[in-house]
């Protein structure tokens, strides 16, 4: 019995390995980045499965998703890391104040155009829940919708630009908003949920108490996750003082960032941005500490092939269809949003360039992060009406985004003129 | 609300961190890093239900279940990298001296321990009795299984020593092939002494239908999983003239030695022998497949802390207190009847005289296999009146065996003379 178990891991494992390991080769080829090739591995496997009935939904289920969690916490904790690996204090000085005026424009703008847009059309779209005419009924979700869409997926953005091998500054300010974003996209999302909750509880006749709660969490998120990073972090550059070989490194190092996400998530604290301040902290101490990156680097390969590939099996490539006009408003608007809020930003900001017009492209991979709010608003008791229409939008902006993002990604990052060499195949790398 | 998952992820970076600082610990008492690992574990086990940050049940759920796949996939790792080190020329000038040794050190464990098990046991315990079964015949049924059991070897943790010694050498290679020859060694052993240890507790008749049935599925496990070992093999040749890079060598070596590992399980076949001749296969198919276990080295460093901390976890010391005598005996009896099986072998094999001398005291660690065998041997209600004190034993000396050994291997190593100078690894 348990036997069994441990033998459809292991199959589970090598198959998400191989699989989109090749899918990954394919996508090479047609110039499309690894990742899509992943995450189109996913679906594929996903419908395989089932095409061929080799599997129950409730065994897919336990086996791609319960029993191989614990590889999606260690990727993202590992992805937060590499983001901050490339964010060193002296590099974003130069960009200046730049970056955070395109991080918080971009983020502010998406929100100002999804929330408003499916404000709008929401009444016509006969949604439960939605009483056409009535603001109170429609304001919540448009709020909320608002505050995903501002989050962006670190994930395959940083996998791009590892496998393109950019380096420039394109490629700074791209990592910088990225991992800034996360935290800004949880102010707003905060920020419209409270409202949403309070307009909610307002329908309902009696203000909720666990209004003043709802703005002192995210605080208290925040914080938190600031304090235990830069511990953290602080801590992470002693030991890795003492440390000497590079595969040492490398172990110390998984350790020290694992058991930050694990706690984080036990505290209740947000384990990404935990990781993430660690990562900064840790980069920004020493010159010497690169080291730690490159070290983590070496395993990065088969764990980023398992998570991405196991993200495709997780998309529900049906809600494309059911969710209609919302999700197409949301993905629309999300697009203009982020493009139209980057150039906003880089315009006020005096940012030339490339930047400009071609950062926000770079900005749309939406995952973990996305899925995560939407989780957190289906928690709320008075969202549970609109449950349905929001899980739809969310994954299907997912499964969009993921597979259109990453070669969006490769173009902006191509077109900036951060890529080395003009082919992304290279024969020559073998050690 | 917590987030499924976070107390596992919280453990796996725990131990990994400790585990380090574990390793580096016992390398400043000139102690292999395992032996380190296996401590750490053994440690944080007694802080963790010590301070109680995770509850007792939760925490056995995340050691035996989230976490059981750990041991699975690193020793089909493991048994990949053995067999990959293996190159047919060596075998050509050692292979000789390993079949020899292998088949000596096997039996020389069986015999010391059995003999030893059967003419003290009388006198240190008295054993329940069985209806209708001679008291002499349950004695030599009790000494036949612990002296099977005790030709089984833990191929991990000698793996695990010689890479971070970056030993090298005669006594090295042979030593690798000898411990993944054991896999197959002690299988057979047990099997015969199974088979017979139960004819002489039931009745014949019985004991002629799982006699046949002991004896015939595990020649089928073996042959299968060297032809399925060998497949494997050459699909991994032919798979990898598609790897670009060294990261794609990575992902794609490591599907396919947990693919083989996988098929293996499930086929019912030895995933450690299947995926030992995969590796072999391979090396030998081109020279230039050592960039698979070139590769695979960057990314082990972390999974063999992990493998060896949890089995630190698992190991049970309550059982050492009523050890005693009879468990002192095993080991002694285990260590004399290796040593000396090893150095007949040597003789046979026509092995050099280092190998003969040293290669012995490497082939102490027991884990998996032997507490493998002796669930097995347990689950025939045949053994009943013995089962709690043979599984009692061989869970204690696993305890005592999984710490003295690798200490012992890397003694015998230095000794022979095959570890470098620079002994601090890096690049």
């Amino acid at each position: 019995m348990m036997l069994l178990e441990e033998v459809e891991l292991i199959f589970a494992l090598s198959i998400l390995l191989l699989v989109g390991y090749t899918l990954g080769v394919l996508a090479k080829r047609v110039h499309l980045p690894e990742v899509t090739g992943y995450i189109a591995a996913g679906i594929l496997l996903k419908q395989g499965i089932f095409g061929l009935g080799l599997m129950s939904e409730a065994e897919f289920t336990r086996l791609f998703s319960l029993d191989l969690v614990p590889i999606n916490h260690l990727a993202l904790a590992m992805i937060a890391f590499a983001i901050c690996g490339g964010l060193r204090v002296e590099q974003m000085k130069r960009l200046g104040k730049g970056i955070l005026c395109i991080a918080f424009v971009q983020a502010i703008v998406t929100f100002i155009a999804v929330a408003g847009a499916v404000a709008l059309v929401s009444p016509y779209a006969s949604i439960a829940g939605v009483r056409a005419g009535s603001l109170l009924s429609v304001l919540p979700l448009a709020l909320v919708l608002g505050g995903i869409a501002t989050a962006t997926a670190p994930a395959a953005t940083v996998a791009v630009i590892r496998e393109l091998r950019a380096k420039g500054p394109f490629t700074t300010t791209l990592l910088a908003t990225v991992a800034i974003d996360d935290a800004i996209a949880l102010l707003i999302f905060a920020f419209g949920l409270t409202i949403a909750e309070s307009l909610l509880a307002a329908g309902m006749a009696g203000a909720g108490p666990g209004t003043a709660m709802i703005w002192f969490r995210p605080l208290l998120e925040v914080l938190g996750s600031l304090g235990i990073g830069a511990v953290v972090g602080i801590v992470h550059h002693f030991v890795a003082a003492r440390v000497k070989g590079e595969i040492e490194m490398m172990t110390v190092s998984l350790g020290i960032i694992t058991f930050t996400s694990g706690l984080s998530m036990l505290v209740g604290l947000s384990p990404l941005l935990t990781v993430m301040i660690a990562g900064f902290v840790l980069v920004n101490l020493s010159r010497r500490n690169q080291r730690v990156f490159t070290s983590v680097e070496r395993i990065q390969g088969p764990i980023f092939v398992v998570f991405f590939t196991l993200a495709g099996t997780q998309l529900h490539l049906e809600n494309l269809i059911s969710c209609g006009i919302i999700g197409s408003v949301f993905l629309v608007f999300r697009f203009f949003g982020k493009v139209g809020g980057t150039y906003l930003g880089a315009v006020m900001a005096h940012v030339k360039g490339t930047a400009r017009r071609h950062l926000g492209l770079a900005l749309l991979p939406q995952a973990g992060v996305a899925i995560g709010l939407m989780l957190v608003a289906q928690e709320s008791p008075h969202f549970s009406i609109y449950k349905s229409i929001l899980v739809d939008v969310v994954l299907a902006s997912v499964a969009l985004n993921e597979l259109f993002g990453p070669p969006l990604a490769a173009y902006a990052l191509r077109r900036s003129g951060d890529v080395p060499a003009p082919k992304t195949t290279r024969t020559s790398e073998i050690r | 609300m917590i987030q499924e998952g976070a107390d596992l992820i919280f453990l796996v970076g725990g131990i990994l961190t400790i585990a380090y600082i574990g390793g580096r610990l016992s390398n400043r008492f000139r102690l292999p890093e395992v032996t380190g690992y296996i401590l750490t574990g053994i440690l944080l086990k007694l802080l963790l239900s010590w301070t109680g940050v995770i509850a007792p049940d939760r925490l056995d759920v995340l050691l035996t279940e989230r976490l059981g796949q750990v041991p699975q996939m690193t020793l089909a790792l493991i048994a990949f990298v053995i067999g990959g080190s293996l190159p047919i020329g060596q075998l050509k000038r050692l292979g000789r001296g390993i079949a020899w040794i292998g088949l000596m050190e096997g039996f020389g464990a069986f015999i010391c321990v059995g003999l030893l098990i059967f003419l003290i046991t009388p006198f240190v315990w008295t054993m329940p009795s069985i209806d209708g079964v001679s008291p002499i015949k349950s004695v030599l049924a009790f000494a036949l299984l612990l002296g099977a059991l005790s030709a089984a070897t833990a191929p991990a943790a000698t793996v695990a020593v010689i890479r971070e010694l970056r030993a090298r050498g005669d006594v090295t290679t042979t030593l690798l092939g000898v411990v993944g020859l054991d896999d197959a060694v002690a299988l057979f052993i047990f099997t015969f002494a199974g088979a017979t240890a139960a004819s002489l507790l039931v009745s014949a008749s019985q004991a002629a239908l799982g006699f046949v049935e002991m004896v015939v599925s595990p020649l089928i496990e073996i042959f299968g999983a060297a032809i399925l070992g060998i497949a494997m093999g050459f699909i991994a040749h032919y798979g990898s003239r598609f790897f670009r890079s060294k990261r794609e060598t990575i992902v794609g070596g490591l599907g396919f030695v947990l693919l083989s590992g996988g098929t293996a399980v499930a086929l019912g076949l030895s995933p450690l022998f299947t995926n030992m001749l995969a590796g072999f296969t391979l090396i030998n198919l081109s020279p230039r497949n050592i960039r698979f276990f070139r590769s695979l080295d960057d990314v082990e460093a972390p999974i063999y802390a992990m493998f060896f901390a949890l089995a630190g976890t698992h190991l049970a010391f309550e059982n050492l207190g009523m050890l005693g005598i009879l468990g002192a005996i095993y080991v002694v009896g285990r260590l004399t009847g290796k040593v000396v099986g090893v150095k007949i072998g040597a003789k046979f094999g026509r092995a050099s005289p280092t190998v003969g001398k040293y290669l012995g005291l490497g082939l102490l660690p027991q884990a998996g296999v032997a507490i493998g065998l002796v669930l097995i041997a347990k689950s025939n209600p045949a053994f009943a009146s013995f089962a709690p004190m043979m599984t009692n034993i061989i869970l204690g000396t696993v305890a005592v065996n999984e710490i003295i050994g690798p200490p012992f291997t890397a003694y015998a190593l230095k000794k022979a003379g095959e570890v470098g100078q620079t002994k601090r690894r890096g690049k």
